[in-house]
């Protein structure tokens, strides 16, 4: 049993010490998709989201990307559900650290626009001004965002992989505005493929 | 590698794409920062000498009392004025100036109006044109690949607009919209941060 459990642990150490260069490159899409966490910074709200991107790399150690974070809900175990809807699309760049291996850590800076509205209380008669008279609106707010992460290409098709990113934005609607500013972190796998042979 | 693909290693005739982030400090609307996303595409003309088409989309929170919406397109020059260009691991500083059209808006929270005895938005928007002028420095990650820091000064001409918080008889803040007849000028400090890749070379060989 002690066996198994330590070929289990270090088989992905054993993956790592076959190979000796590096596994991304140019013409690599990949693309994932995956359930994100977000914790707010300015209240206590943790959001839920479908994550997907995809991405192109145009040299070994640079890829353009772009994806979604399509907005859940927020967990209700916590009462303070401020958002109704707070989902975005994103578009940018990321560097890819040089490895010799599988791995593939990276940081990436990520413009973006958020879909975003605030959950109407249930009885806004009861709300103080403003939020008696809000009509909460969605609106679309531009947000700025860095990640920070790292691949494991497993396998010629498939890769695990697990990201933190930062958002910071702000929803403005008619009553005073509304920090964006969250952290997300997704895992999961995904799916690559060579657009072009690779040399 | 890339100058191997290039014509005698310049970077004349590059086309590059790049995403940006944007920020702003508006002096007509109580100095508030507003933040933006957008693009971009560079032409480089010359080996000194490139040209950036934009587009942005930037919010700003108005302190709390109302919101600003802006959207610029435009185009700038970049002039470098060193000797060292885009090469791997260097930084590349640059001039840059250009104009741009712009849509503002601006806008109020929900107010009480005593005499339509509701909560009503004011909102007030105009078209404009912008020249800016500054400076900022490539970072060149790889030949092909940047990050970008612009800091620039736009002067905008157009229908004066511009907002101030006022205090109403009950004490309460308020943001107060005036837009006067005629032309004005308004000014903001305005930076960006870019990432940007070389598509490919367009030119004669």
């Amino acid at each position: 049993m002690k066996k198994l459990v330590f070929i289990l642990l270090a088989f992905p150490i054993l993956l790592v010490a076959q190979k000796s260069e590096q596994f991304v490159g140019k013409g690599l899409l990949s693309a994932k998709g995956t359930l994100a966490l977000g914790q707010m910074t300015a209240f206590d709200e943790t959001n839920m989201y479908v994550s997907a991107n995809s991405e192109y790399f145009v040299e070994d150690n640079v890829s353009f990307r772009g994806g979604f974070y399509f907005f859940l809900g927020a967990d209700h175990s916590n009462s303070k559900n401020i958002f109704a809807q707070n989902s975005t699309l994103f578009w940018g760049y990321s560097y890819h650290f040089k490895t010799n291996n599988h791995l593939d850590p990276y940081v990436g800076f990520l413009p973006g626009l958020s879909l975003t509205q605030l959950k109407a209380p249930d009885n806004k008669t009861k709300e103080p001004y403003p939020y008696n008279v809000s009509t909460y609106p969605m609106t679309v707010s531009p947000v700025a965002s860095a990640n920070i992460g790292i691949n494991y290409y497993a396998t010629r098709f498939t890769h695990l992989f697990v990201e933190a990113t930062y958002v910071d934005g702000v929803h403005l609607s008619d009553i005073s505005g509304v920090s964006l500013s969250e952290f997300r972190v997704a895992f999961g796998f995904g799916f690559n493929v060579w657009t072009i042979k690779k040399k | 590698m890339y100058a191997q693909n290039t014509l005698n290693g310049s970077h004349k005739g590059e086309l590059s794409f790049g995403a940006r982030s944007v920020g702003s400090l508006f002096t007509a609307t109580e100095n508030a920062f507003g933040l933006g996303a957008g693009g971009q595409i560079r032409f480089r003309i010359d080996e000194k000498f490139n040209t950036e088409w934009f587009g942005d989309w930037m919010t700003t929170d108005i302190n709390g009392y109302g919101q600003r919406f802006d959207a610029h397109i435009g185009e700038s020059m970049m002039i470098y004025p060193g000797k060292n260009i885009g090469q791997k691991h260097t930084f590349t500083p640059f001039i840059v100036g250009g104009f741009c059209g712009d849509f503002t808006r601006v806008q109020t929270n929900l107010i009480f109006d005593s005499l339509q005895n509701d909560y009503i938005k004011q909102s007030r928007d105009r078209w404009s044109f912008a020249t800016q002028l500054g400076c900022g420095t490539h970072y060149n990650f790889t030949e092909r690949f940047d990050i970008s820091f612009t800091l620039q000064y736009d002067i905008h001409f157009g229908r004066d607009i511009n907002g101030h918080v006022e205090t109403n008889s009950n004490g309460e803040k308020y943001l107060q919209i005036e837009q006067k007849q005629g032309n004005a000028l308004e000014g903001h400090t305005f930076f960006t941060i870019s990432l940007n890749y070389v598509l490919g070379t367009f030119r004669k060989s």
